[in-house]
């Protein structure tokens, strides 16, 4: 019977054999934990540095959101309008990531929108995170803006002749002129007085049917040859003809001025015992939006009209000579008042085509305003001295 | 010599078979833990190329910012180098100077070559008039908002691409050196 070899080999023998299988084995594992552990540790560089590389692009969409928020807020020139419609929040989205910038009260943890309850409040906050892949980054900066409407504001450092900013609570009869002039104004429906709550928090009248004026009596300073009228205007109707503002006398061509809305294009007429004037602009106004309507007349430019800083018309009839002394306001037995909110039609006292929609920060200036003071007027913001301002050292970064 | 005889020899050591399996074996774990050292190896050289692009993409972007909106004493102007300026950033004093700027090698500020960077790398700079109000789409004309593009790359190949948006309105911002880090994740919860 065959002896089993194994059962025949020294122990000595029997024990190299193991060892170069331990070896071997050893030398296998060890090879292999290296790899895998080099493996790993390079996978973990590579995410940190994607991580690295995230936050880089995540801290340059957060700075770009608040560059954006700062010409949104700078774009509107009364930004309180949109936060009193909740469009606090603006989301931008490009190649490398997302933005997503909020109009936040400002200190307040955790963020929280404003809303039109807030915005009488001089400070505010911006709020801008920028997100790259698994990096976000947000950059957070306080802003002081005026608490008066910007609108009223710019208006009155052109020195107007009159200014009504028209934002008395409701149950009023009585329309602020802020100028010195104190010409104020008549509601003659006070159910029409602050029925529009502005996004400062204060009031502005609605205008939705005959009767629902502001009447301003005459007054010897508005015997002007040149002129500026100036008025923020929110049309909620489409109709063929809307009387926006009115100082027209007592039987045709005896010195009748007024503006109107037809299918909301701003129309000028201007009617004397020596000529018929009327312009149209090409360019409507907005439904359901604040709109800056300026009409400025005067002899060296004649009529040009802008809405929202934007020349939309011009016509050098009405800045002819042969106006002579017959001009707005003209002392040519043109005593009526001004009546705002309707035309009054030829026979004095016949009010009709009611506007429907509100008007507030209505200006009287007593010269023709250039086109670059109609564009400040409205205002791109970056030049103007009653904009927005940073507040010191508000602006915060944190990333993650 | 008889199968009992050969039996024991073989079991005095390892066979030719066993040594060369085992060899074999080393052979091929050596090659595969030198595979992955090397493997690992050149990711950490990508890795760093890539930590180094974001570097000089994201330093490019961040002087950017600290820039005017348009040429100082100008209302508007073209994208690009204005009168007096140079492809050395020293001389740009607004966002859009840097427009179709390519660096190679990356440089300074001031025009001096960035150690350690080799003539395959590139830096280069676009500028492009956009809608604030959608700042991916272009504008064909300045209404108020640039988007500034910063590419790296090195040999060709893309390793970072960093996209910022500058706004005239931006200008009244404190320049971002100015900023505080600060640990507040209120901003970041909000709205996520």
């Amino acid at each position: 019977m065959p002896t089993d070899p194994t059962r025949t080999q020294p122990r000595a023998h029997r024990h190299a054999r193991a060892s170069v299988y331990v070896l071997v084995l050893v030398t296998v594992a060890l090879v292999v934990g290296v790899g895998v552990t080099t493996v790993q540790l390079s996978t973990a560089d590579s995410q940190r540095v994607e991580l690295l590389h995230d936050l880089h692009a995540a801290r340059a969409l957060a700075r770009s959101g608040l560059d954006l928020l700062a010409q949104r807020l700078t774009d509107a020139p009364d930004w309180r309008d949109a936060a009193a419609k909740s469009a606090t929040t603006a989301a931008w989205t490009l190649d490398t990531g997302s933005i997503t910038g909020r109009i936040v009260r400002a200190g307040v943890t955790p963020l929280t929108d404003v809303t039109a309850a807030d915005t009488s409040s001089m400070r505010i906050g911006l709020a801008s995170l920028g997100r790259s892949g698994e990096a976000r980054a947000t950059l957070y900066a306080e802003v002081d803006a005026p608490q008066t409407p910007l609108a009223v504001n710019r208006l009155n450092a052109l020195s107007p002749v009159s200014l009504w900013p028209m934002t008395e609570a409701v149950g009023a009869t009585s329309a602020r002129d802020i100028r010195p002039l104190a010409n104020a104004g008549v509601y003659s429906n006070p159910n029409s007085v602050g029925g529009v709550t502005l996004p400062s928090g204060e009031r502005a009248p609605y205008f939705n049917k005959t009767g629902d004026i502001v009447t301003i009596a005459h007054n010897e300073a508005y015997l002007l040859n040149a002129y500026t009228f100036a008025v923020w205007v929110y049309p909620t109707a489409l109709r063929s003809t809307m009387g926006l503002f009115s100082k027209n006398r007592s039987g045709r061509n005896a010195g009748d001025f007024e503006i109107t809305l037809k299918s909301l294009r701003p129309c000028v007429v201007f009617q004397t015992t020596l000529t018929d004037l009327t312009a149209t602009s090409p360019t409507g106004l907005s439904l359901d939006e604040w709109s800056l309507l300026v009409v400025s007349i005067g002899p060296s430019g004649g009529l040009r009209m802008f809405i929202n800083g934007s020349l939309v018309l011009t016509d050098a009839a009405f800045g002819g000579a042969s106006l002579g002394k017959v001009l707005l306001l003209q002392p040519n037995g043109n005593t009526n008042p001004i009546v705002i909110g309707a035309a009054v039609q030829e026979n004095a006292g016949v009010v009709s085509l009611p506007l429907a929609g509100s008007t507030r920060a209505v200006a009287l200036i007593g010269r023709e305003l250039s086109d670059a003071e109609v564009s400040t007027l409205y205002s791109n913001g970056y030049n103007s001295t009653d904009a927005w301002q940073v507040v010191p050292g508000s602006i915060r970064w944190h990333v993650e | 010599m008889t199968g009992s005889a050969r039996s024991t020899i073989a079991a005095r050591g390892v066979s030719l078979v066993e040594a060369t399996l085992s060899m074999l074996v080393l052979s091929l774990a050596g090659a595969a833990g030198m595979n992955a050292i090397g493997q690992a190896a050149a990711g950490r050289t990508r890795t760093a190329e890539r930590a180094d692009a974001a570097s000089l993409a994201a330093d490019h972007i961040e002087q950017a910012f600290a820039l005017a909106y348009v040429e100082p004493g100008a209302a508007a102007a073209a994208l690009g180098l204005d009168t007096g300026e140079s492809a050395t950033r020293s001389t740009h004093d607004d966002a859009d100077d840097a427009a179709g700027l390519t660096q190679s090698p990356p440089r300074r500020r001031s025009g001096a070559a960035i150690s350690g960077y080799t003539s395959d790398w590139s830096r280069q700079a676009a500028v492009v008039w956009c809608d604030p109000n959608a700042p991916g789409t272009d504008a064909k004309e300045d209404i108020n908002a640039k988007r500034l593009t910063i590419d790296v790359r090195r040999s060709g190949r893309l390793l970072a691409s960093f996209q910022a948006v500058r706004t005239r309105a931006g200008d009244r911002l404190v320049p971002s050196t100015a900023t505080t880090v600060i640990s507040n994740t209120a901003v970041a919860a909000s709205k996520s």
